[in-house]
């Protein structure tokens, strides 16, 4: 399934300035894309609008050649802030999206302890939220999205909240749970590392108004060890990119004072 | 501290206070003696004292007067406090997912009646219903039932917005999203506001009873009055009190507590 993102604009009602403007992506189907660019430059808003929480002020996204209008379950996001729900238990939490959509509830828990076997936390099916660390959390937030087996699968900062170790432990579990399923994935991230790590092409956007500044396709063998050489030329050229955008949409916001 | 410890900690914490209050009971009997009858300063009659209000209990416990008031008061606080609820919810639904600007401008008036005094309520009580059954629970209806609403209002709007868009990319809506996760994630707030909403409906019964002469702990409250029975209307209250208390702390709170613990709050 192929997502279009065609000349997309977006215009909070109490700004003067679009927070997307005038954005096209074409976004193949097993693609992982990330999206990286200085804070404020519309990559939440953008990746709001993929999932349909967003409406565009202008142009569309279609998703299979159909316009998205609203969320969707084929649209599953995942946010910085592992938003389980706190009256459920894991397994439960992870069957939410599965139990809407009719399944049976025997079959339902086989899926998600499925997954949860993939984030190893199998142990803690029937454990509350509240007992759980954060990198636990948002270990069962992947859980939860991946069981629901959506067409594509949107995450927001999944890993910011979380501390470097749990961070790297993470990182390689979505990698390989990618390299099995190759779903289609959109990323945003603040840390370039991270954009060269998973990413097939990696979106620089800027800021004020958020636009996309250059498309970068990363040629890197995986799985990509970041500490190779390559992968360090790599990230210095994205991050000296990364760097100009913060400095441009800074003398923007601050230049006349 | 192990397990066993802490119950025997919490055995003789129940001891003291029990102690407290018994100390307190003998200070107000022996306050009475010196009063009444050493200084003849207060007048038996105007004045409680415990072993007092221990005859008048025992006496209408044993006329069974004491049993048909708590009873009959009983029966009307729970089919008060169900419409209530019932009443509360279905307005608090209405205000939180109909039109914005209905509500926007519903909220301050449900506010304002919801500070007045359910006493108030009884002048419109009498003149529409009569000196009647229906005439207490109107008053407590009108004492309780907006609290619930504004409760329910507040659980629905204050649902942690996060929740509600996770959900949402995971298909639910319309209805589902209500049952699945407004209302559960609502309902610790929800449970606070019954809580709230027993207290208003238990007053407001009360100021209701007072003004009736149905049988009922506000009525036998009344009758001590009438019968310059000063004990008897001291052991009302206490019943009254106790009553309250029992309801709020033995069975709301109880529930309240269980879902909290359940969610590690
Ligand atoms: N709900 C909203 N109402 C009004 N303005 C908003 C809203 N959400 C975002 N914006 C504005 O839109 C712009 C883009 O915000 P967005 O959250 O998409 O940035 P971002 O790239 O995700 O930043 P960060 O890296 O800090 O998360 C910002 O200027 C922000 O102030
Ligand atoms: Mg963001």
């Amino acid at each position: 399934m192929i997502l279009e993102i065609d000349r997309v604009s977006k215009r909070f009602d109490n700004s003067d300035k679009e927070a997307v403007n005038n954005v096209s992506l074409t976004i193949n189907e097993g693609e992982f894309i990330c999206l990286v660019g200085p804070s404020g430059c519309g990559k939440s808003t953008l990746l709001n609008m993929i999932a349909g929480l967003e409406r565009p002020t202008a142009g569309e996204i279609r998703l299979a050649g159909e316009k998205i209008t609203g969320p969707g379950a084929d649209r599953v996001v995942m946010f910085q802030d592992a938003a389980l729900f706190p009256w459920l238990n894991v397994l439960d939490n992870v069957t939410f999206g599965l139990r809407l959509m009719k399944k049976d509830k025997v079959e339902c828990n086989r899926i998600a302890m499925n997954y949860l076997k993939m984030v190893k936390l199998t142990k803690f099916a029937h454990y509350r939220v509240h007992e759980l660390s954060g990198g636990m959390k948002q270990r069962v937030a992947l859980a939860r999205a991946l069981a629901m087996d959506s067409a594509i699968l949107l995450m927001d900062e999944p890993f910011s909240a979380l501390d470097k170790q749990t961070i790297n432990k993470l990182r390689d579990e979505v990698a390989q749970i990618w390299e099995e399923t190759r779903k289609t994935i959109v990323m945003v991230t603040h840390s370039v590392e991270e954009a060269l790590f998973f990413g097939d092409r990696v979106v620089v956007m800027s800021a004020h108004p958020g636009e996309i500044r250059e498309i970068l396709t990363i040629d890197l063998p995986r799985p990509r060890p970041i500490d190779s050489a390559s992968f360090v030329s790599y990230r210095k050229t994205i991050l000296e990119e990364v760097r100009k955008e913060v400095d441009r949409s800074e003398q923007a916001e601050f230049g006349g004072q | 501290m192990n397990k066993r410890s802490l119950v025997v900690s919490k055995a003789s914490n129940t001891g003291k206070t029990l102690l407290f209050y018994l100390v307190l009971i003998v200070i107000w009997e022996v306050a009475y003696l010196i009063g009444t009858q050493w200084l003849g300063v207060w007048k038996s009659y105007a004045f409680p004292e415990p072993l007092g209000v221990l005859r008048a209990g025992m006496r209408m416990a044993a006329d069974g007067s004491l049993w048909y008031a708590v009873a009959y008061s009983g029966i009307r606080a729970a089919v008060g406090f169900l419409l209530s609820a019932i009443i509360g919810i279905g307005f608090g639904i209405i205000l939180s997912v109909g039109k914005k600007n209905i509500a926007h401008y519903l909220r301050p008036f449900l506010m304002g009646i919801q500070t007045l005094p359910s006493v108030c309520w009884v002048p419109f009580a009498i003149l529409w219903f009569g000196l009647d059954e229906q005439a207490i629970i109107f008053v407590v209806i009108m004492g309780a039932s907006f609290s619930i609403t504004l409760s329910v209002d507040s659980a629905i709007r204050n649902v942690n917005p996060l929740l509600i868009r996770a959900a949402r990319t995971m298909g639910a809506e319309g209805r589902t999203l209500y049952t699945k996760v407004i209302v559960p994630a609502g309902l610790p707030a929800f449970i606070a506001g019954l809580r709230q909403g027993w207290s208003f409906a238990w007053r407001a019964l009360m100021a209701g009873e007072v003004m009736s002469s149905t049988i009922g702990l506000g009525h036998s409250l009344m009758m001590g009055r009438d019968l310059a029975d000063i004990n008897q209307v001291m052991l009302v209250m206490l019943v009254i009190v106790l009553l309250g208390i029992i309801i709020d702390r033995g069975v709301i709170s109880q529930v309240e507590t269980k879902v909290l613990k359940s969610r590690g709050l």
